[in-house]
């Protein structure tokens, strides 16, 4: 029996996503000292000229991060080392609207992920950040008209005041973890979607996400509020350099699904293996809303990432569809949450793993029923491959019901590849490499299937040049 | 007996009872460690308004079939452990029942797979009426020296009122990839078109209820 | 008896599953062009046949040796195998969820006839392919395999035994969840592309009479206990008939 290749869909978004080991070279306008105590959070307050109401919501988070513990379950957070980060760098003064403006050592980067001829041909719009800050960020003029707002919070505060205090640590507050905690004290960056009532982009916003440096710690904050009736696609990718020392990339979503409104948040997350992937994500959904969280997981050292929706309104119905590819010394700790706290709602959570050469990869999950609520359907499906004696899977699910006049199922399965599948594949010609590829990307498919077309392509294509390379 | 004090695939016997064949009640001891040897087949009822740890080891070889009765009042906790140590060996636990008034009943299962091609099934069925609750665990365990096995747990909760609760969690921990791991679960109620369909019938609602509970807890879904 | 210009010669073949013995010191040649039948009750070891000869895992060749176009094919994967133009079809085919039969069936023809058509003109084929075992043309899109029917499987196994063209099929039970229309159609195809492709063989496992009477056999194999027991031309299956399989 023939081992497969070794980080064979790791590379995959590598390629995707164009991690290399080199760091691009560039100076940055101001980069913040290592560490974090309340000074630096005031430092960070006041270059970015926040508000006063945004001061005591930083120096309060920043207390319930220091009082908080580390949590007890989940990945192994020994080694990461949080007063050894850089919690703020800013590689230019302004962002910028074009693409030509942008320093040349960036643009080059971003130029090679195909972002911004992606944005010419497939975007409503696209936002870069570089380390703590945004770069570049464009809307098309159609969705401008609308009164689509697509910035960040920072440039939001200042713009439009109201909606965001409104909104801000509604969905999410400081103290619901440690990394929350820690996101709410040193935020910068992220964007902040703005869609008004009965407006549907047709075209998903793209943002994406780049630590670039050593030990920089990168903490976006988005912020995404569909008025009643609205549609938005928004997605999300990353990635960063391989270092010896370890980076943290901690981030908070919060999702406000008004009423008959439908949000899709997208996210292909591919950090290299010195990075400490800890974010909470979120979604309110009111009366009739839809929220899908499609989460894509291929890098990181460590990832513990559970979105969830909670169903707070007759109708809302809430979807998680998530991958997590885990490979050698890697640990993805992901699932999803739904909490149903009205009669009438729905969910569904798909989770599909695949860990290998050595990779552990867990499902952690809650289906929660409120009491009194009833003709709630929710269910469950998580399937894990592993691909080889090294590598493990987990499964931590909880379903906890107070009320009756409900239906909740769940199912799970961990197996390897089938023999008997890859030989019928074989007795067709193909090779055992292909026919393994074959299988796998007919694994994955369910996720492949929601994402924008150039990555699906992408994706499946480089599972196949990936089985290529291995020993018969 | 015999009393085995070392380290059986990882677990430590207090006081181990040895069986080899026939049927065993378990009651009165709270803790309570069985050892099956090789090429033995032995069925297990335990009492749990009594036994609050039980650890059954199976040999290579050998088929265990473990019966836990479902308590009939008052508030329990039930750890049963079990361990397929040896080559080929075959475990299956059921625990059905129902619970009714204010009890509560804390079910922990380990299904641990040690030796190679070894099998095991799990299966609790449980309805719940009036303010009674369950929190049911299951996990099943494969460790790198369990290729070739097949393991699943099955939890179907069935709410008959609106003051019950129940808490399921059915996990999984492999570590090797030559296996077939399930588990499913689910919490449900009475079918209203089943109920429906008895009465215009002339069943009353008493009694076709309790047929579809009887139907739920012999195996059939009757969601 | 071995003759050079054999397609598929098989000599004191011994195969083991699991420590069990399923095929014993068995021979069987094939030349080209042939349809060979091969009967026998459940568990005699035709399907075992099939599966050894492609080369499935958990099938262990302790003894004897496989030969397909001169060369020992006992060493080589089933891939390797399938592209020296051996095809089995599978009594019981397996699904595979997400991978889409269009998907599926391009791989295979790519790997048997590389890409020199345009996409266009292998799209032609592989719906006339579809087509001619009664599948509508939404089942390229399907996952494959995955909730057909039994009869829906044999009919995709019997497309691709067309769109492949292999020079010696292995058709196993593929007539098992057809009705009777079907089965007339399945023998009409079979006994078409025997005219176009007339070196192509093929071997039947089949307990059909009527599917038997539609085709032209030209050897009869009668199999017990994982040997062959008996041996003859057409009129074999007759005196079988009378007496079973015994």
């Amino acid at each position: 029996m023939s081992a497969v290749e070794p980080r064979l869909l790791k590379k995959l978004s590598d390629q995707v996503m164009n991690n290399t080991i080199d760091r691009d070279n560039l100076s940055y306008a101001f980069k913040a000292q290592n560490g974090l105590n309340r000074e630096r959070v005031q430092q960070l307050w006041s270059m970015k000229k926040e508000p006063e109401w945004m001061l005591d919501l930083r120096l309060k988070s920043l207390e319930h991060f220091e009082r908080m513990p580390m949590p007890e379950w989940g990945a192994d957070l020994s080694e990461l080392d949080a007063q050894n980060l850089c919690y703020y760098a800013r590689p230019t003064d302004k962002v910028h609207t074009s693409w030509d403006k942008v320093p040349e050592a960036i643009k080059q980067r971003f130029e090679r992920l195909g972002i911004p001829q992606a944005e010419r041909r497939y975007l409503a719009g696209v936002g870069a950040q570089f380390e703590s800050e945004l770069i570049y960020k464009n809307l098309h003029k159609k969705w401008v008209d609308q009164g689509v707002i697509f910035s960040d919070i920072s440039n939001a505060m200042h713009e439009y005041p109201e909606l965001v205090k409104k909104y801000f640590g509604t969905v999410i507050r400081a103290s619901d973890n440690k990394f929350s905690a820690l996101n709410g004290a040193v935020w910068s960056g992220g964007s902040f979607v703005y869609v008004p009532h009965g407006v549907h982009i047709d075209m998903p916003l793209q943002a994406y996400f780049r630590i670039n440096d050593e030990q920089v710690g990168q903490f976006e904050r988005t912020l995404i509020i569909a008025e009643p009736g609205s549609f938005v696609h928004y997605v999300e990718g990353c990635s960063a350099p391989k270092y010896q020392s370890n980076s943290l990339h901690s981030a908070v979503v919060e999702v406000v699904a008004l009423p008959g409104s439908h949000v899709r948040y997208t996210t292909i997350q591919n950090w290299s293996n010195s990075v400490y992937n800890l974010v909470t994500k979120r979604a309110i959904a009111y009366k009739n809303a839809r929220v899908e969280w499609i989460d894509g997981n291929f890098g990181s050292k460590v990832t513990m990432k559970y979105p969830s929706v909670v169903l707070k309104e007759s109708g809302a119905s809430g979807h998680v569809m998530s991958i997590a590819v885990a490979g050698d010394t890697q640990w993805i700790d992901s699932g999803a949450k739904m909490i149903h706290c009205a009669s009438n709602t729905s969910s569904s959570i798909v989770s599909k793993s695949i860990s290998q050469s050595g990779g552990r990869s867990s499902y952690r999950g809650l289906v929660k029923i409120l009491p009194g609520v009833q003709n709630v359907s929710a269910s469950v499906v998580c399937d894990a491959l592993l691909m080889d004696q090294d590598s493990r899977s987990d499964t931590y699910p909880t379903i906890d019901v107070k009320a009756s006049e409900n239906a909740v199922v769940h199912e799970a399965s961990v197996s390897k590849i089938s023999d008997a599948q890859k030989f019928y594949i074989q007795t067709r010609a193909i090779s055992e490499q292909a026919a393994s590829a074959m299988i796998v990307n007919g694994f994955i498919d369910p996720f492949v299937q929601h994402l924008p077309l150039e990555y699906a392509v992408e994706i499946n294509r480089l599972i196949e040049m990936e089985m290529e390379g291995s020993v018969g | 007996m015999s009393a085995y004090s070392t380290n059986i695939y990882g677990v430590t016997p207090v006081e181990v009872t040895r069986v080899a064949q026939s049927d065993v009640k378990l009651s009165g001891n709270p803790v309570q460690t069985l050892y099956i040897p090789a090429d033995s087949s032995v069925t297990v009822l335990v009492d749990s308004l009594s036994v609050r740890h039980v650890t059954v080891i199976v040999e290579k070889r050998s088929k265990c079939n473990i019966e836990l009765m479902v308590p009939s009042g008052g508030s329990t906790t039930l750890h049963c452990k079990t361990v397929c140590g040896g080559q080929d060996s075959h475990i299956q636990v059921r625990c059905v029942g129902l619970l009714r008034d204010k009890q509560f009943f804390n079910l922990e299962l380990e299904q641990c797979h040690v030796g190679s091609n070894s099998s095991s099934d799990m299966d609790v069925r449980i309805a719940l009426q009036d303010n009674s609750s369950a929190n049911v665990k299951g996990r099943i365990i494969v460790e790198k020296t369990g290729h070739q096995s097949t393991a699943s747990f099955k939890n179907y909760l069935l709410t008959l009122g609106s003051k019950v609760g129940v808490v399921s969690q059915p996990e999984l921990e492999i570590e090797n990839n030559d296996v077939q791991c399930k588990h499913s679960a689910a919490v449900t109620s009475l079918d209203k078109e089943k109920l429906f369909f008895m009465s215009s019938r002339g069943i009353l609602l008493d009694k076709a209820t309790k047929i579809l509970v009887d139907a739920f807890l012999t195996g059939g879904r009757c969601d | 008896m071995i003759q050079s210009n054999n397609l598929l010669t098989i000599n004191n073949l011994t195969t083991e599953v699991e420590g069990s013995l399923v095929l014993k010191e068995l021979y069987l040649s094939v030349a080209p062009g042939q349809l060979h039948l091969l009967l026998g009750a459940n568990g005699a070891g035709k399907s075992s046949l099939g599966m050894t000869v492609m080369g499935a895992p958990n099938y262990v060749v302790t003894k004897g040796e496989i030969s397909f176009c001169g060369q020992n094919i006992l060493t080589l994967s089933p891939d390797k195998r399938a592209r020296m133009g051996l095809f089995l079809a599978f009594q019981f085919p397996y699904a595979i969820p997400g991978v889409s039969v269009s998907t599926f069936l391009r791989e295979a023809y790519r790997a048997l006839h590389g890409d020199k058509l345009l996409l266009k003109d292998y799209q032609t084929l592989q719906n006339q392919a579809l087509d001619s075992v009664g599948l509508d043309l939404s089942f390229a899109s399907r996952s494959l395999n995955d909730g057909f029917s039994g009869g829906e499987r044999k009919r995709l196994e019997i497309a691709q035994f067309v769109l492949l063209r292999p020079k010696l099929a292995i058709l196993d039970e593929i007539d098992s969840g057809l009705d009777l229309d079907a089965i007339n159609k399945i023998a009409d195809l079979i006994n078409l592309t025997r005219k176009l492709n007339s070196e192509m063989s093929i071997i039947l496992i089949t307990h059909s009479t009527k599917f038997i009477d539609l085709l032209n056999v030209d050897q009869v194999h009668l199999m017990r206990d994982g040997s062959i027991i008996e041996r003859g031309g057409a009129s074999l299956i007759k005196k079988i008939e009378r007496s079973g399989y015994e």
